[in-house]
């Protein structure tokens, strides 16, 4: 069965190069634009990975994953932060929150892969 | 100042001349007036004393206002200096991103298959403008800082001031864009 992973991002290029370096790896991608938007497409349909963007308008990265790590589907779900922030302060916190991993931008769509691949098994 | 030293020597001498010839027309005694003399002298002895008291006293308190705006002008100053320094380092920083990125595209370029380059090219941009929206930001708060301390009233303006400064400082937003070349790529899994 596809994987499907949820890419959140306000910036629409980089959603669209998330979808298009998961989707050549046989992914299915759901595209949010910021944590609101990702929290409703998340409990509308389960997804397997979450891939998020931290600087976002209405609900930022952290405070997405917070709020995912409360819904019982996403207790123990692989999320990424995908973000240009790449200080040890930040990072902290986003393993404090829950976050599974920290990805500094620019993404290397190899890396990317690998390291879905290793999260999805 | 000098108008009320004036006055209050003038009533003084007045007071006391028309109490002298008063006492003399009552009491029909012949007064020496050396003494009169001497007490009217004093009597403006002291008056220039306090005239030149509440001068000094208006003098040390000019220094104290100017002291104090002195040090209000430096700090906005300093504060000013320091965010042009900040908007300037992240401007050239971002100079460096975009040139990285086109250089990065061009070997992507030279070979056809090199999508993994071009990705990763093309997300400086996102990274560059993210950075230039931040220092935006900071110079508008900058520009609403003066505009607030420019439609302060004169009533306690330097502690207006400083309160605006002290708002400016705990508002600052973090940098969205905190991060070297060396750091672009890393993965960390918890």
């Amino acid at each position: 069965m596809t994987k499907c992973i949820l890419a959140v991002d306000d910036s629409p290029s980089i959603r669209s190069m998330v979808s298009f370096t998961l989707k050549s790896a046989g992914y299915e991608v759901i595209e949010a634009v910021d944590g609101v938007d990702a929290l409703n497409k998340a409990k509308a349909k389960s997804m397997d990975l979450v891939l998020t963007d931290q600087n976002m308008p209405r609900m930022d990265g952290l405070a997405l994953v917070r709020a995912l790590r409360q819904l019982p589907a996403y207790k123990s779900s692989p999320i990424l932060i995908l973000t240009t922030e790449a200080g040890t302060d930040m990072k902290s916190q986003g393993k404090a929150a829950g976050a599974t991993g920290w990805l500094v931008k620019p993404f290397d769509p190899h890396r990317l892969i690998e390291v879905v691949q290793k999260l999805l098994g | 100042m000098r108008r009320r030293a004036l006055l209050i020597g003038t009533a003084w001498t007045t007071a006391l001349g028309s109490a002298l010839v008063w006492f003399k027309s009552v009491s029909g005694l012949p007064i020496d007036m050396a003494w009169p003399v001497g007490v009217i002298a004093l009597g403006w002895a002291l008056v220039l004393w306090y005239a030149l008291a509440a001068a000094e006293a208006a003098a040390e308190a000019a220094r104290v206002v100017e002291r104090e705006t002195r040090t209000m002008i430096d700090a906005l100053a300093r504060v000013i200096c320091l965010e042009v320094q900040r908007a300037r380092s992240e401007l050239i920083l971002g100079d460096e991103l975009l040139e990285h990125a086109i250089r990065e595209l061009m070997v992507a370029f030279e070979s056809v298959r090199d999508v993994n380059g071009a990705v990763i090219a093309m997300q400086f941009r996102d990274v560059v403008g993210q950075k230039l929206g931040h220092v935006r930001g900071e110079l508008d708060a900058l520009d609403q800082l003066m505009r607030r301390i420019g439609e302060s009233g004169q009533e306690n303006f330097a502690a207006r001031v400083q309160e605006l400064l002290h708002e400016m400082g705990h508002k600052k937003a973090s940098n969205p864009a905190q991060q070297q070349l060396m750091h672009a790529g890393e993965v960390t899994l918890f």
